[in-house]
């Protein structure tokens, strides 16, 4: 009892629990228009520019040029997996620029 | 990569360097970029209250649904059932004719789709009339019917309808954005006055149209958008 009252017991606590989110990663899969799959591994805390950046480096496109969708939304570079609740094997579309005008 | 950077994210759209370029140039093609920041725009602003009843569904999101096996609701949900479409009354759907998933830039018109709830159909609008681009307007009009309203398909529920035409060979882009905030606007204009309730595109919404969606209209709404972004820009 009078353990957990001691300044310096909980906070160990919680630094091992920070400790444990930031560390924790996730099996993402990038899927292309004719359904071939490219799985990443990255930390739920990193932001998906590192995927992004990743794919468009694998699949030499310029990262200008294409679109990543999950659950039918655009996903923003700086955001996070932890940021859309995203879960282990989930899937992120992969969309390419369109245009037109007459 | 490097010298062509995001210049812009808002909310869920982002524009490259190249794509305000290409805004600024008004005889350039928009790409989906564009038009996907313009409907975060007006859904963030003009749309801002009315969200449950009226959404703009993004141009890559739209293109994303050739992939899906014909209407297999399940696999519909899987990919955006988190946007709740059937229980909204209005839903804005940017069209385009690219058939080919891995041609970078690939397709030449836009058009939209627009369905309405209360009368579970499609409406079909075209800057260029004939048939560039309605086979495509059906294909996801078929796609989204089981998945909105639980029944078939069938090709009574969609019909094209009289749009403001453009004259030149660049402008349909423009025509998508205008149309769909025109009607938007008006229709919240209805629900505002008369309570009418649900939302429902009637033949003096749609006449309306013509007095406002000029040629002037859409070289001016143009800069619009492009000031609207340099102004979020430099905020």
């Amino acid at each position: 009892m009078s353990a957990k009252e001691e300044p310096g017991v909980p906070k160990q606590e919680g630094e091992k629990k920070e400790g444990g989110v930031a560390d924790e990663q996730i099996n993402l899969r990038v899927q292309a228009s004719d359904q071939t799959e490219v799985f990443f591994k990255i930390k739920k805390v990193t932001a998906l520019k590192k995927l992004m950046d990743a794919y468009c480096q694998r699949q030499s496109i310029n990262p200008n040029s294409i679109r990543f969708l999950y659950d039918g939304q655009r996903l923003q570079q700086e955001r996070t997996p932890k940021d859309y609740n995203m879960e282990n094997n989930d899937i992120i579309d992969v969309v390419i620029e369109q245009v037109g005008g007459c | 990569m490097s010298d062509d950077p995001i210049i812009l994210s808002f909310k869920d759209a982002s524009l490259y360097k190249s794509d305000l370029s290409i805004l600024k140039n008004r005889y350039q093609w928009l790409n989906d970029a564009i038009i996907s920041f313009y409907f975060e725009y007006l859904s963030d602003t003009l749309l801002k209250d009315y969200l449950e009843k009226i959404t703009l569904m993004s141009a890559s999101t739209v293109f994303m649904l050739n992939y899906v096996n014909g209407d297999d609701v399940a696999e519909l949900n899987s990919m955006i059932g988190a946007l709740d479409l059937p229980s909204k009354e209005i839903i804005f759907i940017p069209i385009n004719n690219n058939e080919d998933p891995d041609q970078i830039a690939g397709g030449s018109h836009w058009s939209l789709l627009v369905y309405e709830k209360v009368n579970q159909s499609f409406y079909y609008y075209d800057s260029i009339s004939g048939d560039s681009n309605y086979a495509y307007g059906c294909v996801i009009a078929r796609k989204l019917y089981k998945l909105l309203t639980g029944q078939q398909y069938t090709s009574s529920k969609i019909s094209k309808r009289n749009t403001p035409q453009q004259r030149n060979g660049f402008d349909c882009g423009m025509y998508l954005l205008s149309i769909t905030e025109n009607l938007s606007q008006q229709l919240i204009e209805n629900y505002k006055q008369n309570n009418q309730q649900p939302l429902k595109i009637t033949s003096d919404i749609e006449s309306s149209m013509y007095k406002t969606i000029t040629p002037d209209y859409i070289s001016i709404k143009r800069n619009q958008i492009y000031e609207i972004v340099e102004k979020l820009i430099n905020k």
